[in-house]
């Protein structure tokens, strides 16, 4: 029975990275179209 | 979708926290006495592919809603459920290559189980690539809707594999016939199991919010650009 920490720690990492990767780039788009989307409806409004 | 908006940070301090128990868990459950403490990494491995699986019978179910009422929630809960499940797809595989090097002495081998598994993601990426790849927002749903519908018959490859033919990678860890799990490992499978759905709920509800406030956004750009 050998000692595979390294690879445990790889598999956990790989794990994290994809999968806290993918909240956090959703999180940032989701935020901007938001920003995005403020923007254009107070461009419309001022337009008026 | 105000309920989605409401529930959605909830649930992502909710899968944090679950997350911690179970990595807590693992830390606390013994290595086993054949894999020694590769054993770890086979509770995202299993918990992933449950996952990678389960958000394809969403897709299968929001595509069928779809075609049959034509809904913009259902396209965009469908849209919304290949990326996350090709996200759980990627860790399935990359952690159950991980665990292989050590245990089978090979980071890959082309087995019924890891094959129809690579199908799964391979079939996720085909879906993104087929709605960026069509202009017109319902063309690409429907034809969407109905690839994921013909890609579902990778489903019972997948889980039927590892009884159909005979393969290296083991048979099912939980159910009738499987082996059995001892108490300490058992649990840390359920917690890591129930972290897992949570996350991936969040997830889901992340994507569809996003989404949807891409479409608006684009409904808008293309407004603006028509009205000049």
């Amino acid at each position: 029975m050998g000692d595979y920490s390294s690879f445990v720690i790889g598999a956990y990492a790989v794990a994290i990275t994809v999968l806290g990767g993918a909240v956090f780039l959703w999180k940032i788009r989701l935020a901007r179209a938001k920003k995005m989307l403020a923007k254009m409806e107070n461009f419309g409004e001022s337009s008026q | 979708m105000k309920i989605l908006e409401k529930i959605c940070s909830p649930l992502g301090w909710l899968s944090l926290g679950l997350l911690g128990y179970g990595i807590w868990h693992v830390l606390n459950t013994p290595a086993d006495f054949q894999q020694g403490n590769s054993v770890a990494i086979l509770f995202v491995h299993v918990s992933a592919a449950k996952m990678a699986l389960f958000f394809y019978l969403v897709l299968v179910a929001a595509s069928i809603r779809y075609l049959w009422k034509k809904g913009d929630t259902a396209d965009t809960i469908a849209e919304a459920s290949v990326h996350v499940g090709a996200a759980f797809s990627v860790v399935t595989l990359a952690t159950g290559s991980i665990w292989g090097k050590p245990m089978w002495g090979t980071w890959w081998a082309w087995d019924a189980r890891l094959t129809s598994m690579l199908m799964l993601l391979i079939i996720y990426v085909g879906l993104i690539a087929l709605r960026g790849a069509l202009e017109d927002r319902q063309r690409g749903a429907k034809a969407a809707a109905i690839f994921a519908l013909i890609g579902a018959v990778d489903l019972p490859l997948i889980h039927f594999s590892v009884v159909w033919w005979r393969t290296l990678h083991q048979p099912a860890s939980l159910g009738n016939g499987a082996p059995k799990l001892v108490g300490p490992m058992l649990t840390t499978l359920a917690v890591m199991g129930v972290a897992f759905t949570v996350l991936g709920t969040y997830m889901l509800v992340l994507k569809t919010l996003e989404v949807r406030e891409q479409r608006r956004l684009h409904d808008k750009e293309e407004e603006h650009f028509h009205n000049g």
